[in-house]
């Protein structure tokens, strides 16, 4: 199939062999984009978020042929320069130890950030929940997606 | 500054060329490799400097996440007084006499938590040697005094006069002078200015950015990929199969069978044609055996009971068994879970007489012995190369990727990158074995210890797998078995033995190791014979140890948590583990833990914020064994069908962690990565046998039934 959807805000068209691959193998092995990581590949660890129009994804569960149309942001998207504020927050609190779950912990935290401005700090824990980070990094990644929030309340849109 | 030795013979291999075949003593015999990648002039193995004066350090550790290389770069350039903004961190080559890590046998190995432990003394003499070249040419450049000079700001100042000479102009001045050092030149630790601080890793934009490449992201030019498909129990060897739907998978370039016939090989174009591919064979598999981990437990029990069973003797004398009233305790296995899937990829080199191989790994020696194994070749014409690993936790140290690809890359004649995906490694990988502890201790009418009988039975990761690396009197200490039973409790009359029992699931090394379960025994025993003495476990423990450092870590941990307020239940634990003290607090509420206090005493801190991060990291570790992991086995096989059905404590359930630091200036910094572990899980057991009355013989701590009856959160605040 030729697989046609907005990519990090622009059009791509993708030959595919089988219309069924993951997302997660879309962007990493064909079109090279290997900022998204996977792990356990049964949408339960969280290395492979991405956002879908607008919302966090699983990109392991999600077949090629159901993007068609739609817009996909990967962690190389969010920015390139590391100036989105759950970016500069996940810097500044040194949140990584190895970084593999990083960056869908961050695609995780983005899009709550994007819906909820003034997460409580139940809110963070059940949005990021779902994200494994196996290094332990989990009390920085709340404080850092607590301290996103304030930076983005600051950032002038 | 007379008399100077140079950075012994490492220094010297490095000044005296490259390309030569280097026939070192003990067990690297071999280190013919590329030189060092440096591309300034080369002070010493470790250190260069450029043209315009940028100073170049070899990390002689691989990058798994810990920090590694920006902590031991740390420790160059203080000794140095480098700008760690003109320092440029280089992965070593795999050249163990001048790499390998002292506390590994001088092999090159990334694990233990011993990696800045091992390298300190050798990084401090390689960044003294290069000071006292920059200190020396600039006074001989300006008629200066070498001793009224000092390196501070990436330039040697000149101290009467207050002025300074940077060291791109020293470097730009021509031959460098190169005195050598000794250990009484490593810069006193008053006047450290940058251990101890916090600067941001180099890696940390491109981790944030999605940039930063592991294995997995870095598949060599015309290599295909291949995933497995191995048996579904342990064990398991090809009877027959049928590839033809795998061959019929758009994107499949290949079908292997390992030799051993435990595995075939599906190799694609990409990830997914491999995993469709694999997933579509048909494979009569050998039946499996009745194992499980039900007869694992009686089996280490039965090993215990029998007094005939060969034992290590680790303190006494081996002759007074625990007697039957001892108590006992269970710790299953437990899988690493890594985030990066383990991945190796391998290539023919030198028209296929050799190989090179390319992995997220934790040794470059243990790769090359994989990999030259399996190519059937010699050390020197293996070519390893590390990339940056998603995890490691110990997984990666017996890397066994490299020998699938070496075989795979081998019969297709063609290079291919093996990825191992993680369930696959959970169900069927390497585990931190099971253990079954019996311990007893009594107190005299003092209020002394009057005796210890601790035994510990479990299957043995070196015993296993590297025999050689075996400890002890006699060379039959597992360390991964026994690490932790030495506690630091004065106690005249001891015995604690070891009896290793093999297994069926492969045996490896994980995150705390042995000491997870060894220090939750020793320290449960202790608090409930304190607790029904009625005396206070803190009280008591200052009483009974020796060691200092550690008494103090104590007192840092009570005083942080609010040890001795009445009506709260509070569990203690303490330990030594690779010279760091330490020393965790847990306080549960109900059946709940909310809040977690630890203080340690790693000697001279490196990088402030990340040994904070390692322990936080351990700490979650601990808590996540105390209370939800455990791998079971049924019928021969992993009782596994998803990641879910491995529990693991999530972002959402942490408990407030607070981590202190006592520093010790200048002292050899202990191991990190794993020491928030042990102290963790035996701190909340007795956090939760405080607050419930009950006892907990086996890890995870069964809390559904309390959940049940109700013993819930607030009832005992
Ligand atoms: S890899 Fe997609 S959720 Fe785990
Ligand atoms: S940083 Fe390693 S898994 Fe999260």
């Amino acid at each position: 199939m030729e697989l046609s959807f907005t990519l990090n805000g622009e059009q791509r068209k993708v030959a595919l062999a089988d219309p069924e691959m993951p997302l997660v193998f879309v962007l990493r092995d064909i079109l090279g984009l290997t900022g998204t990581k996977y792990s356990c590949l049964q949408g339960m660890c969280g290395a492979c978020t991405v956002h879908v129009d607008g919302q966090a994804a699983r990109s392991c569960q999600i077949m090629a042929h159901e993007v068609a149309g739609a817009s996909v942001t990967t962690i190389e998207g969010l920015s390139e320069d590391g100036s989105h504020p759950v970016q500069r927050a996940w810097v500044e609190v040194q949140v990584a130890q190895c970084g593999w779950c990083q960056p869908g912990q961050i695609m995780q935290a983005a899009s709550l950030l994007s819906s909820n401005h003034h997460p409580s700090e139940r809110e963070i824990r059940d949005a990021m929940g779902g994200n494994i980070c196996r290094c332990g990094s989990g009390p920085r990644i709340l404080r850092a997606v607590a301290k996103a929030a304030n930076l983005s309340r600051e950032t002038p849109k | 500054m007379t008399n100077r030795r140079k950075l012994s013979r490492r220094a010297f291999l490095a000044l005296c060329g490259t390309g030569a075949v280097v026939v070192g003593g003990g067990m690297t015999a071999w280190a013919l490799q590329a030189e060092a990648p440096f591309s300034g002039k080369a002070l010493n193995a470790f250190v260069a400097i450029t043209a315009g004066g940028d100073i170049e350090i070899i990390c002689p550790a691989q990058d798994l996440g810990q920090g590694a290389p920006l902590a031991l770069a740390m420790i160059v350039a203080e000794e140095i007084g480098a700008d760690l903004s003109k320092v440029r961190i280089l992965p070593a080559p795999r050249d163990a006499a001048r790499y390998g890590n002292p506390e590994f046998s001088g092999r090159m190995v990334t694990a233990d938590s011993k990696t800045t432990l091992g390298y300190w003394s050798l990084l401090r003499q390689a960044g003294a040697e290069a000071r006292l070249a920059l200190i020396e040419t600039a006074a001989s450049q300006s008629g200066w005094l070498p001793d009224d000079c000092r390196a501070q700001e990436h330039s040697v100042w000149h101290m009467p006069t207050n002025t300074k000479l940077g060291f791109a102009q020293i470097i730009a001045a021509g031959h460098l002078l190169v005195p050598g050092a000794t250990v009484e030149d490593h810069k006193p630790a008053d006047q450290f200015t940058l251990l101890g601080t916090s600067p941001q890793r180099p890696d940390a934009l491109d981790i944030v950015t999605g940039r930063k490449r592991f294995g997995t992201d870095q598949r060599p030019v015309g290599a295909d990929l291949a995933v497995l498909r191995r048996s579904p129990h342990l064990g398991g060897k090809i009877v027959s199969f049928d590839d033809s739907k795998t061959r019929a998978v758009g994107g499949v370039t290949g079908v292997c069978v390992l030799r051993d016939q435990s595995a075939i090989a599906v190799i694609g174009r990409d990830t997914w044609s491999a995993i469709r591919g694999a997933k579509a064979l048909e494979v009569v598999w050998s039946p499996a055996s009745a194992f499980d981990s039900e007869s694992e437990r009686t089996a280490l029990e039965a090993a215990l009971d029998e007094s005939e069973t060969e034992a290590v003797i680790l303190r006494g004398s081996g002759q007074r068994p625990a007697p039957d009233t001892a108590s006992r305790f269970y710790a299953p296995s437990l899988t690493h879970v890594l985030p990066e899937p383990l991945n190796a990829s391998a290539e023919a080199q030198s028209i296929g007489l050799g190989v090179a191989v390319q992995s997220a790994t934790q040794s470059l020696d243990l790769d090359m012995r994989y990999a030259a194994q399996t190519w059937k070749t010699a050390p020197f014409l293996v070519e390893t190369r590390g990339t940056p690993s998603g995890g490691a936790y110990g997984r990666r140290v017996l890397n066994d990727t490299v020998r699938e690809a070496a075989e795979i890359a081998k019969t297709l004649g063609r290079p291919v990158q093996v990825i191992r995906p993680q369930l696959d490694e959970m169900t069927r990988g390497q585990v931190r074995p099971a253990a079954v502890q019996r311990l007893s201790a009594q107190l005299d009418a003092r209020g002394d210890l009057k005796n210890w009988r601790h035994e510990i039975a479990s299957d043995g990761t070196l015993t296993t797998h590297l025999p050689s690396s075996l400890k002890g009197s006699n060379g039959t200490e597992d360390n991964t078995a026994t690490d932790g039973a030495y506690h630091p409790y004065i106690c005249a009359d001891q015995e604690v033995r070891w009896v290793r029992v093999a297994s069926l699931p492969t045996p490896g090394f994980l995150r705390g190791v042995s000491a997870s379960y060894t220090v939750w025994a020793i320290e449960v025993t202790l608090e409930r014979l304190l607790r029904s003495a009625g005396q206070d476990p803190l009280a008591w423990r200052l009483r009974h140890i020796e060691d200092a450092r550690l008494a103090a870590v104590l007192q840092r941990v009570a005083d942080m948590s609010g040890w001795g307020d009445q009506g709260r239940s509070l569990g203690l634990a303490a330990m030594i583990f690779r010279g760091t003290r330490v020393a965790s607090v847990v306080e549960v509420t109900g059946t709940k833990v909310h809040h977690v206090w630890i203080a340690l005493d790693a000697g001279q801190v490196i990088h402030h914020d990340q040994l904070v991060a390692q322990v936080e990291g351990g700490a979650v570790w601990g808590l996540s064994q105390a209370l939800r992991e455990g791998l079971k086995y049924r019928e021969g096989a992993a009782d596994l069908a998803s990641l879910a059905d491995y529990p693991m404590l999530g972002n959402g359930e942490l408990p407030t962690i607070e981590v202190s630091l006592i520093e010790q200036a200048g002292q050899t910094p202990g191991g990190a990565g794993e020491v928030g572990v042990p102290t963790t899980v035996a701190a909340t057991c007795n956090a939760m046998e405080a607050a419930t009355g009950r006892r907990f013989d086996a890890l995870p701590l069964d809390l559904r039934h309390l959940q049940q009856v109700g013993i819930l959160c607030n009832e005992h605040t």
